[in-house]
Parts: C-alpha cells; sequence; structure tokens
C-alpha cells in the first residue's frame, strides 16, 4: 500500500511539474473565468457612467437636441423624458443658429408629409465627434406617444409588445415531463432556441469530457510507455508487483484528471451562472449543480474504463512510436460517444433512441450520459443504470489489463496485435 | 543454502528456445561471473532468478525460497539498458526509486549523499538524468542498485561507458561488499573484469551450461601442458618439447604427455640458458571464452 502512495505521488509530481498539463488543466479555466470577469468589470463601469439601454422609461444624461414639426404632429413631450432635452423650433434659421452655438447637439426636421412617408430628417455639424447613436430613440418614442395622442401607456406596449417570449421545443418539453416548456431556457439544453449559446451547452460538455478523457488516459499510456522504452520498467518490476504499479498510476493519473476536470466543469460553471447579461443568459438561467456531481462522478468511470484500456495497450506495444493505431483501437466506442454526444443535442435529438442507450452502454456512456444531462432532465432509473453498468465495466477491464500487466507482456518485444489484445481482454475480464 | 541456486530451468519465447538447460548455485559472500556471447541466454536466465520471467521448466531458489514481494527489497538489480527516468532531476529519481525499495527517506538521503559524492556526481544531482553524460548516468545507475544497501545484488554489464578511474572505483565497490558479505551475481562481457573480480563463472552459450566452477581452476584445467619462457637469445631444439611458439616476445613451450615442466627447466638451466621468466601457461579467460564458444573445447 505505501509503495502504492509513492507511485501515486510520483505521478502527481511528474504531472503537475509539466508545462502543458498546467497550461490545459488550470490555465484555459482561469482565463476564460479572467475574461468574463474582465469584460463584466468594463460593463459595470460603463454602466456607471449610463448611456447603454434602450428602455424608454430611464432617464440618464442626455444630449440636447431640437426639432422643428412641420407636421403638427408633436402636442407633446413624453413626461418620462428628462425634460429640456428636447427642444422646439419654428424654423431651421433658429435650430441651425442654437447647432453653431453648441446649445443643441442635432436637431430634427419632421416633414409635413411625415404621416404619408414615415421620414424624418437628423441635421448634426460636420466637426461633431464619433456619436452615440443610441439617443435616436428619443425622437421615435416622441413621435410614437405622439402618433398615440399621448398614450403613454399603448405607446409603450406598442413599442415593446413581447415582455416575455416563452418557448417551447415539443420533444425536449416531453422528455423533461415539462409539457409547458415555460422553463427551456432556465437551465442549459437544446429546448431553449432563443439561446444559442444555453443549446450549445450539452455539445460543449460532451467536447470537454472527450478532451478530458483523452487527455488522461494518453497520460497513463505514455507513462507506461516510456517506462518500457527507457528500461526503468525493469527496474520497477524488482521492487513492486504489476497490479501495484498499475493501481497506482491509475490512482495518480486519474486524481490529475478529476482536478483538471473540476477546473473545466468549475469554470463553466462560474461562466454560465455569473456571465448573465455578459453572455446574453435569460435572468432565470442557471447551472444545475447536480449535474457536476453526476459528471464528476461519470469522469471517474470513465477515466478508470480509458484508462484501463489504454494501459493495456501500453503493456502490449513494444515501442511508442508504434502506438497510434493501437490506441485508436482502444479509443474507437469513446469517438462514437463523442461524435453523438456533439451532433444529438445539435440535431435536437439528444433524448432519442440512439443517444438513451448509448447513454447506458458503458463504453459511451461517460460522454453522451453527460451531454444528456446537461440537455434535459435525465429519468433516475437511466443514471443509475448506466452508473452501474459503467461500474461493472470498470471491475472487469481493470481485472483484465491488471491481468496483462506481466512482465512477460510488458518487456516483450512482440508486435502489438488487436486479435492479442481483445483474447487477452475477453479472457482476463 | 546458497542464496541462489538454479536447477535446470528452461525459457522459450514462441518458436526461439532463449534457455535450454541451464543450472548453478551462487554462493553467499561471492562474486559470480555469469558470462556468454550475445544472445546465449543471459539475460533471459537473470530475469528468470529474479522472477520476471517464469521458467517453462526448472527450478529456481532467491534466498531461501521462491521470490516474493518482501524478498525484493532485499535485490539490487541492474539491467544492461540503463532504467532510469530521464526527464526527472538525478537526486529525485534515486530517492523515488529507493523508497520503492522500502527505504526509509532520511537513510536513503544519507547514504546517497555518500555515494554521489565518492562517484563525483554530487554537483550534478540536480540536473535531470537525461543531462548527465554516459559515464555518468552508469554511475547513477549503480548507485541505484546499491541505494537500498541489497544483500544480493544482480548487475548487468557494470563497466560499460566507464574510463579507467571509475572502473577502478566500480571495481573497489563491488571488492568492498563482498567483504562485508554481500552476493554479487555480474555479466559482462570484458574478461579482464572478470578475472580480477569473480570467485566462480558460469558460461552459457545457446542457452546451456558450458563452463562452471571456480575461476582458477577452470584457467588451470584449460592451462594445457605448457610453459611460458623468455630469454636473451633464440631457444634450440629440447628433448621433451613438442613444439615452440613466439607470443609477445616470450616463447611458449608445448611439452610431450610425458614432459613435466621441471624437466623442461632442468635441461634449460643444464644448456646455461639465461632465464628472464619461467612459467606455467596458464589461458586468459578470454582465450577460454573464445576456445570454448568457438572450438566448443569445454574440458
Amino acid at each position: 500500500m505505501k509503495k502504492t502512495f509513492f507511485i501515486i505521488r510520483q505521478e502527481l509530481i511528474n504531472t503537475f511539474s509539466r508545462p502543458s498539463y498546467l497550461v490545459v488543466a488550470f490555465g484555459i479555466p482561469l482565463l476564460a473565468v479572467l475574461i468574463l470577469g474582465g469584460v463584466k468589470l468594463i460593463q459595470s463601469r460603463s454602466g456607471e457612467e449610463g448611456t447603454t439601454s434602450t428602455n424608454p422609461s430611464e432617464t440618464w444624461e442626455m444630449e440636447i437636441e431640437g426639432y422643428i414639426d412641420q407636421s403638427g404632429l408633436i402636442q407633446v413631450i413624453p413626461p418620462d423624458l428628462p425634460e429640456g432635452h428636447l427642444i422646439s423650433y419654428e424654423n431651421a434659421g433658429q435650430a441651425q443658429q442654437d447647432l453653431a452655438s453648441g446649445k443643441i447637439s442635432a436637431y430634427y426636421i419632421i416633414p409635413p408629409d411625415y404621416l404619408d412617408k414615415g421620414e424624418i430628417s437628423y441635421v448634426f455639424p460636420e466637426t461633431r465627434p464619433l456619436i452615440d447613436t443610441g439617443q435616436e430613440w428619443v425622437m421615435k418614442w416622441t413621435l410614437l406617444v405622439n402618433l398615440m395622442g399621448g398614450d403613454l401607456e399603448a405607446a409603450d406596449q406598442i413599442w415593446n409588445p413581447v415582455w416575455n417570449l416563452d418557448e417551447r421545443n415539443i420533444s425536449a418539453s416531453a422528455a423533461q415531463g415539462d409539457l409547458d416548456g415555460s422553463e427551456a431556457c432556465s437551465r442549459p439544453g437544446s429546448a431553449c432556441e432563443s439561446n444559442d449559446l444555453i443549446r450549445y451547452i450539452p455539445s460543449i460538455m460532451a467536447a470537454l469530457f472527450f478532451v478530458s478523457f483523452m487527455n488522461s488516459s494518453t497520460m497513463l499510456f505514455t507513462s507506461i510507455g516510456t517506462e518500457k522504452e527507457n528500461r526503468t520498467l525493469e527496474v520497477l518490476l524488482l521492487s513492486i508487483s504489476p497490479r501495484q504499479m498499475l493501481a497506482g498510476k491509475t490512482i495518480g493519473l486519474a486524481s490529475a484528471g478529476l482536478l483538471q476536470t473540476m477546473f473545466w466543469i468549475g469554470a463553466v460553471f462560474i461562466i454560465f451562472n455569473l456571465g448573465g447579461s455578459t453572455l446574453n443568459l435569460p435572468a432565470e438561467f442557471t447551472f444545475p449543480t447536480y449535474i457536476i456531481v453526476w459528471s464528476l462522478i461519470f469522469f471517474v468511470g470513465g477515466f478508470g474504463l480509458y484508462a484501463s484500456l489504454m494501459a493495456g495497450v501500453g503493456a502490449l506495444v513494444p515501442k511508442m512510436k508504434d502506438a497510434g493505431a493501437a490506441n485508436l483501437i482502444a479509443i474507437s466506442p469513446l469517438l462514437l460517444g463523442y461524435i453523438v454526444g456533439i451532433m444529438a443535442p445539435l440535431a435536437e435529438l439528444a433524448n432519442a433512441v440512439i443517444p438513451i442507450i448509448l447513454s447506458i452502454f458503458p463504453f459511451t456512456s461517460p460522454i453522451v450520459m453527460v451531454m444528456r444531462l446537461t440537455d434535459s432532465v435525465v429519468p433516475l432509473w437511466q443514471l443509475l443504470l448506466s452508473v452501474v453498468l459503467l461500474l461493472a465495466t470498470n471491475i472487469l477491464i481493470n481485472r483484465a489489463t491488471a491481468a496483462m500487466f506481466q512482465a512477460q507482456n510488458l518487456l516483450s518485444g512482440q508486435p502489438f496485435s488487436a486479435k492479442r489484445y481483445f483474447k487477452l481482454l475477453l479472457e482476463r475480464s | 543454502m546458497h542464496p541462489i541456486e538454479v536447477s535446470q530451468i528452461a525459457k522459450s519465447f514462441g518458436d526461439t528456445q532463449a534457455v535450454v538447460d541451464v543450472s548453478f548455485d551462487v554462493k553467499g559472500g561471492e562474486i559470480f561471473g555469469l558470462l556468454g556471447p550475445n544472445g546465449a541466454g543471459k539475460t533471459t536466465a537473470i530475469r528468470i532468478v529474479l522472477d520476471i520471467f517464469q521458467p517453462d521448466r526448472g527450478k529456481v531458489s532467491i534466498l531461501g525460497g521462491p521470490m516474493s514481494e518482501d524478498k525484493k527489497d532485499r535485490i539490487g538489480y541492474m539491467p544492461e539498458e540503463r532504467g532510469l527516468y530521464q526527464d526527472i532531476p538525478l537526486e529525485r529519481c534515486l530517492l523515488y526509486l529507493a523508497s520503492l525499495k522500502g527505504t526509509p527517506d532520511q537513510k536513503a538521503r544519507k547514504t546517497l549523499n555518500d555515494y554521489l559524492e565518492r562517484f563525483d556526481l554530487a554537483e550534478h544531482k540536480s540536473k535531470k538524468v537525461k543531462e548527465l553524460s554516459k559515464g555518468m548516468q552508469q554511475k547513477a545507475q549503480i548507485i541505484n542498485t546499491l541505494l537500498h544497501q541489497p544483500e544480493l545484488i544482480i548487475i548487468d554489464e557494470p563497466f560499460t561507458a566507464l574510463d579507467p578511474l571509475n572502473l577502478q572505483l566500480v571495481k573497489d565497490v563491488m571488492q568492498e561488499l563482498r567483504a562485508q558479505g554481500v552476493t554479487i551475481i555480474m555479466s559482462t562481457h570484458q574478461m579482464q573484469q572478470v578475472e580480477e573480480l569473480c570467485d566462480r563463472i558460469l558460461l552459457i552459450n545457446d542457452g546451456i551450461n558450458v563452463l562452471y566452477g571456480n575461476l582458477d581452476e577452470i584457467r588451470q584445467r584449460f592451462s594445457g601442458h605448457a610453459v611460458m619462457v623468455r630469454t636473451g637469445s633464440n631457444l634450440p631444439e629440447l628433448p621433451g618439447v613438442k613444439d615452440i611458439s613466439s607470443h609477445n616476445g616470450d616463447f611458449k613451450l608445448t611439452l610431450m604427455e610425458d614432459t613435466t615442466p621441471q624437466d623442461v627447466l632442468k635441461t634449460l638451466t643444464a644448456r646455461d640458458i639465461i632465464l628472464e621468466k619461467f612459467e606455467i601457461a596458464v589461458p586468459t579467460l578470454s582465450e577460454i571464452f573464445i576456445r570454448v564458444i568457438e572450438e566448443g573445447d569445454a574440458k
């Protein structure tokens, strides 16, 4: 046990002293969170300076502008506009004079045939610096209020006829047992058609898990392969048993991989929960914590499975440079899970029959189930069945790989053969 | 019971028979030479002794019985190809490998510092292993084998890449360990070092024992019926001498069956031939090796 601990420690030290791991595991998620924080900070500052809202009921510091109403439409200035910010002129000469003196920053001309054509003119000085075109709503709002005969409430309803868009995706809502679909955008998932980012979260999670599995299990394969090549393995085999070595390496690298995944999922969690208006997310959107918990369970199960499969390849491949095709054989189910995990939510088929089957099948469930979890509410029985199958497969594959971890295989110069690999896997499991 | 007892082991890999029939014992506190040409089966035999490979046939007893996890910590093994982590600092690498041998950290650090000083590697301990020269890596590998203070050492080609000074240093260390009662099995192609260090040898060829026993006895066995003579002048024909040949300024006199070296010495002195050297001709281990392997003369 003590020796296994030494191996775990050594694998962790080796991994943490690798700059590529530090950048991928901590640098990228930290950078993403920092960028989001930076954008939020800039937004909050500019919000304090206040000129960004387009809501006509809000007030803020505005440029003073004028207007010449040749149509006779404007009878009232909307009471929700700050007083003195829209000055009426009888003719263009007076307005031009005030524009030249800087009393007003620009003026509008509403021609006599405005009601027929809907055209108005906007006059501003040639030397005017970059303008905030956000103020054009002031005149639009004024015209609308007057078109409605000064009825502020009716004008407001016309200005923004829909305050809340209730979107419904029949398949996703049905899967969630949420037939009215009123909460489609309150959590990640392809059911939220009004926000692409929320829709893409399941695919993002599938990609993230695929990269994480590949990264972590490749670390185990590389560790074994390097020791085979530099003959350290022969020395190690006279200090520890092959099973101790496999257990130490798997636990050590799983811990490093788990830490990396926790950072990544943590970054996703922070970004989506705190991103809010920065990412244009609905106010009611939250990233549920239970997704994090289940994802970590599936990560541990998936890592155990694929790390064992890769370790088995590592035990049988004589040289690292010959390992490409052999690795592909071991990870091919993971690739299938990745493709389905990416594509199904984009096609709004996350809860179709094939994704459901693949989310229970242990070789693809670590990716596809995580995708489904982030897409919609997965029935508990499916989650439990998937975890049980994943655990059982882990036990069988770990046992098979441990049996492959014999000195005879580890020190053999025999070329890798897929037939031999699967034969050993089936026999030993 | 000897520390190592090997009886009729055999091992095949597919169609290749690496070890056919090898038997030997290694006594406690001796330096035992395991010799043979390339591909003779030495490394496979060592791996079988160390339980890295299971033999197809035969029995191995190591440190009083079959190999166990506990016994692994009492054995030091240095494979021919260097078994060190290339990308980590030397000190960390050696301490890690010592920890896997069950050596307490403080003890390992103290022993390591002593060895690093002795092998002139102290100032390189923070360097990555791959940054060290081949000779330094070889010394580091030897330190790794000795660091946990094993009672049985199996060492494959210990003198590779060493300059004469370091070669002598390693020989000194091995002799000191023998004096302390440590048993050493050494596999090497450097016959001169075997002659200097080994008490007994086993020569295997094509996976079979061909020569086994005390080194002095083996050399005597191969000495033939000849004497080496150095004189100031040429030698005349001598009674009882079958053949006279020249060897690096000396004469090798091959004697007839019924002639003894004493007979030849009497004849030479009776003829007033001034002798600068007169000794029984004992072949070098290299010569024995060549005779056994090439000529199949295993006596």
